[in-house]
């Protein structure tokens, strides 16, 4: 009976105070929407592997190589290293290494008449199956990868390749090398496996790989799978001892240990080599995690705010209660409901929200979640949990604090005026905008940098070079019958061949100065990259001094001609001028390499390192899968189309495969660009909330303050006087909480910078545009209610009361 | 220095529609002291609300000096009230959060008197009106004599000419009436022009003329002087 008469107070009490309920329920679901969306991103990019049952006791071996005093940490090892562990050390139950195909270069496929280009094959030992979970559809799993020349493929593959058609037994070519029987089909590698390989062929297919058992070509990323209860310490120790028993000291240029699965997706940040693809941000996820607790955090004090404002209205109501006989209990119980009542509303309307927003969210960040994941008991966990903080935080105000004053006092207008809730709420509202400022600073930032990375000159012209895969050539009279080709174009403007284009890796060698380098360890890291003669005309580098190499070595000479660029020559002591026709040593042996050219600096990586040495040369230790095409043409599509005619002509069995470099220089920012888009949208939202409070405070501190405004009014104050004062009072908070932001923001983004070896400077722009966008939103959402209440009649507020 | 011809205002709400002033006409002149009495609802508060431009009137013509004011926007009338009127209360409005000095000093930020020129004419108003010892006081800390005089002070501060005042004794004991009647009565032989708001008879006496009312229509005058 009581809880009916509770719930009918409450919702007559909400009800007539619409305006707030409305704003109260809109600002609490939208932040805990927003914060439930980040949440279920974060368990998202937290939860990557682990949902194989073994997941406990998965490693990855991992390898520290020293050079020049340098450790580096890769996610690759030689080939003998699995098999060794597997066989001398009893807590290795299994092993399983992963060559990426061609080291990650493109494969082509044949199937019957069907051509594919595939990015994602992999040749795997059989133990893969036996350590991590997948599901097979056909085929035997324990037998599928036994035999030289098999391949299992993913369920998705098997449907583009054979439709309806029964997989098993088919014949796929690959590279016009390889005849794979497919022994099997499994289900797709779900979202958050950092492994997605659409083909797996049999190790042993690969016979370099498999019958030359080594410890030095560190290409392999190896798997492997631990007894229970054996301890990683330990098994690192027996590893460190199987190296020293392997491999003499002179040699040891490494060392191994393991990685935990489960830390793979996030923890590899510093690890370099590593096949797999799906790598994770753990700075991201870190900023997004604080950011769902900043959302979280804005929208309780919102409620709370606007929670005490109201219930300050209500000090008259609790008095008269009081007095004719209410206990604590009846009055705390019955703002503890409403509290519960309108939180309850506003997490249903979050999970709307939550719904609403996914595509959106997956869109941006490239996932594909869905709404199910609040159903998981760890969501469903957080979200009780949050729902019942705010009902008790949010509740205990008006519970503990207006129960407690005596009948009385709550019922005279002068203790009304005089309680502290006011700095209460002022504070909250300087933290919520604090925080919203430190999020649009950090948003400006990240896209300040972003398009400052965009903008900056890379030291050579990427735009309009194509580099198209030419690897599964069958000989090397095809690919020059081709560049010939394509050379005569009038859309061309020059052709290369290249190991590789800049920015996507090149050959690791060491650059010795031999006045300066004396010990074994010292020279310079530096990349190359085999090239032919018009590589600078492609690639638009500016020659300093010099000419380009010979396309091919004089036969029987044994010179290696080399381009530098300005930090190699710097660092062999030499100009430009001067470094022509020296030794560039160390480079293929002592001092075969002789600098035929240097070229101005350019950005070979990405924005995040410095610029280091760079070398193209002519030298036949790489091999040269790419055409690079510098085109010039208005009619892109038409090109292409052109290029892929005379490509398939003139390499018959193979599939046009292309990369715009300037496309792919965008990827190596990916990552950044969709936390930029992320936290721009999320700091949005974020001030939305915020000003959602500022407007309910607005509101409620206009009502409060009516008498005063009428008398205002009433002495001669126009307007905008009015207007004024009222503004006044929340713009200065919003002043000191720029204040008190603007450090912590400037901190912050210096923070985020120091990853950039090239960045923006942060400028006081950036916090005075933050400091103008927030002022200017609380301006129109406080301004708003403070004209209305300037337009007022003041008559009706001047009544006695 | 008044002149008001056939004066109407309606309340309308979504049931009833409340004459409150029927065609009301009467003159002011400068220097006159006049009280306005009648039962509650009679329509004097309104009267004097749409005499200080506080409210609208539906019809009617309304001269103040001579100038029709009846059609004056906001703005134009926010300026007229600052520079001629002055407002006295029965629940005495003051603004809780300022001083007693603020509270009169704001009438003269308002007409942009100077910071100097603001403190002279406040200090001395407040000396005239004998509260000069509680200048920093807020309003709840003084009595409701203590509180009304200061409302007058900051109605005269401006120096208007013409004061309206809405019951001004109408919260107050006797003895801190009389005062304040006796400071009005003051400030018209110093030449102000008061209408007032009153039931009082008693206070009614301090006017020159007193002007009765009755469902929104003048009924009755009574020259006193």
């Amino acid at each position: 009976m009581l809880i009916r008469n509770y719930l009918k107070v409450t919702w007559r009490s909400l009800f007539k105070n619409r305006l707030f309920t409305f704003l109260n329920i809109l600002g609490l679901s939208s932040g805990l929407g927003i914060a439930l969306l980040l949440l279920i991103y974060v368990k998202d990019e937290k939860s990557f592997d682990r949902y194989h049952t073994q997941s406990d006791r998965i490693y990855r071996v991992g390898l520290t190589a020293t050079f020049d005093g340098k450790n580096m940490d890769w996610a690759n090892t030689p080939n003998a290293v699995g098999p060794a562990m597997k066989a001398e050390i009893p807590e290795v139950a299994e092993q399983a290494r992963l060559l990426y195909h061609d080291y990650g270069k493109t494969a082509f496929i044949t199937s019957g008449q069907k051509k594919f280009v595939e990015k994602k094959l992999y040749w795997s030992d059989p133990g893969l199956f036996r350590i991590f979970d997948l599901p097979f559809l056909k085929g035997d799993p324990s037998t599928a990868l036994d035999r030289p020349n098999t391949v299992v493929i993913s369920s998705s593959l098997a449907d583009k390749y054979f439709g309806a058609e029964d997989p098993l037994g088919q014949v796929l070519k690959v590279d016009n090398k390889y005849d794979l029987e497919i022994t099997g089909v499994y289900s797709d590698f779900p979202g958050n496996s950092t492994l997605d390989p659409a083909l797996i062929g049999s190790f042993s297919s690969i016979e370099w790989a498999s019958k030359n058992l080594v410890w030095s070509n560190a290409s392999f990323e190896t798997y492997v799978l631990l007894e229970t209860g054996a301890l990683e310490e330990k098994v690192e120790q027996s590893m460190l001892r199987l190296l020293e028993s392997k491999v003499e000291a002179d040699n040891r240029w490494f060392t191994i240990w393991l990685q935990p699965l489960k830390n793979i997706h996030l923890g590899s940040a510093g690890i370099t080599n590593a096949s797999t693809t799906r790598t994770g941000d753990p700075g991201q996820v870190k900023i997004l995690g604080i950011l769902a607790l900043v959302v979280l955090l804005i929208a309780s004090m919102n409620y709370m705010n606007l929670a005490t404002a109201k219930s300050q209205l209500r000090f008259r109501e609790v008095g008269i209660n009081k007095t004719i006989g209410a206990g604590w209990f009846q009055l705390a119980g019955r703002f503890y409901l409403e509290t519960a009542l309108v939180t309850g509303v506003s997490v249903l309307v979050a999970c709307g929200m939550v719904a609403a927003g996914l595509p959106l969210l997956n869109r941006i960040a490239q996932k594909n979640l869905s709404a199910g994941s609040l159903l998981s008991p760890d969501l469903l966990l957080i979200t009780a949990a949050i729902t019942l903080c705010l009902v008790l935080v949010a509740g205990s105000y008006p519970a503990f604090y207006l129960s407690s004053f005596r009948a009385k006092s709550l019922l005279q207008t002068s203790f009304r005026k005089n309680t502290g809730a006011g700095l209460f709420r002022r504070t909250l509202v300087v933290v919520q905008f604090s925080a919203s400022l430190i999020l649009i600073v950090g948003a400006l930032l990240f896209y300040k940098q972003l398009e400052f990375i965009r903008q900056k000159n890379l030291g050579y012209k990427p735009e309009q070079v194509v580099a198209i895969t030419t690897a599964a050539a069958e000989n090397t009279e095809q690919i020059q019958a081709l560049r010939d080709y394509y050379q005569n174009l009038s859309s061309v403007v020059s052709v290369c061949r290249a190991q590789i284009w800049p920015g996507n890796g090149g050959s690791g060698r060491t650059l010795r100065n031999i006045l300066k380098d004396t010990r074994e360890q010292d020279g310079l890291m530096i990349k190359t990259n085999r090239v032919t003669s018009e590589f600078a005309d492609v690639l638009g580098l500016k020659l300093l001094a010099g000419h380009p190499i010979r396309s091919e070595r004089i036969p029987g000479d044994t010179i290696v001609q080399v381009v530098l660029n300005r930090t190699a020559a710097n660092y062999l002591g030499y100009t430009p001028e001067e470094a022509i026709g020296k030794k560039a040593y160390s480079l293929f042996g002592h001092d075969r390499a002789e600098i035929a050219g240097v070229v101005e600096d350019f950005h070979f990586e990405s924005f995040h390192q410095p610029i280091g040495a760079y070398a193209f040369h002519n030298n036949d230790s790489e091999w040269r899968p790419y055409l690079l095409v510098k085109l010039n043409t208005q009619n892109l599509p038409a090109t292409m189309q052109q290029l892929e005619k005379a490509f398939n002509t003139h390499i018959p069995n193979s599939a046009f495969d292309y990369t715009f470099i300037d496309q792919f220089l965008n990827t190596l920012y990916a990552s950044e660009q969709r936390t930029a888009k992320v936290v721009l949208l999320f700091a949005s939202l974020t001030i939305l909330i915020a000003c959602l409070g500022l407007f309910g405070l607005a509101a409620f501190t206009a009502e409060q303050r009516i008498k005063e405004i009428g008398v205002r009014k009433v002495l001669g104050a126009s307007v905008t006087d009015i207007t004024a004062l009222l503004s006044w009072d929340f713009l200065k908070l919003v002043g000191l909480a720029i204040l008190i932001a603007s450090p912590l923001a400037w901190y912050g983004a210096h923070l985020w910078l120091q990853d950039f070896a090239y960045r923006v400077e942060i400028g006081w722009g950036l916090f005075v545009l933050a400091a103008v966008l927030s002022l200017s939103i609380a301006f129109f959402t406080v301004g708003f209610q403070s004209l209305k209440a300037a337009l007022s009649n003041p008559v009706r507020s001047l009544r006695t009361e | 220095m008044i002149k008001i011809t056939d004066l109407e205002k309606t309340y309308r709400t979504e049931e009833v529609e409340t004459i409150a002033l029927n065609k009301v006409s009467f003159d002011v002149k400068t220097g006159e002291f006049i009280a306005i009495m009648g039962p509650s609802g009679c329509g004097k508060s309104t009267l004097l609300n749409i005499l200080g431009l506080l409210d609208d009137m539906d019809s009617g013509s309304y001269l103040f000096d001579g100038i029709e004011v009846a059609k004056f926007n906001e703005r134009k009338r926010a300026d007229l009230r600052k520079h001629n009127i002055g407002f006295v209360f029965q629940s005495f409005n003051l603004i809780d959060e300022l001083s007693v000095f603020e509270n009169v000093e704001l009438p003269l930020i308002y007409t942009g008197v100077k910071s100097d020129e603001r403190k002279r004419r406040v200090e001395e108003v407040l000396d005239k009106m004998q509260i000069m010892h509680r200048r920093n006081h807020f309003p709840q800390q003084l009595s409701g004599g203590q509180q009304q005089r200061v409302a007058v002070a900051r109605a005269v501060v401006n120096k208007p000419k013409l004061i309206l005042a809405d019951e001004p004794t109408g919260n107050l004991d006797s003895s801190n009436g009389n005062e304040v009647m006796q400071l009005l009565t003051d400030l018209n032989e110093q030449g102000t022009t008061i209408i007032m708001v009153t039931h009082s008879e008693h206070d009614a006496r301090y006017s020159h003329r007193i002007v009765r009312m009755l469902d929104g229509r003048t009924v009755m005058e009574n020259i006193l002087v």
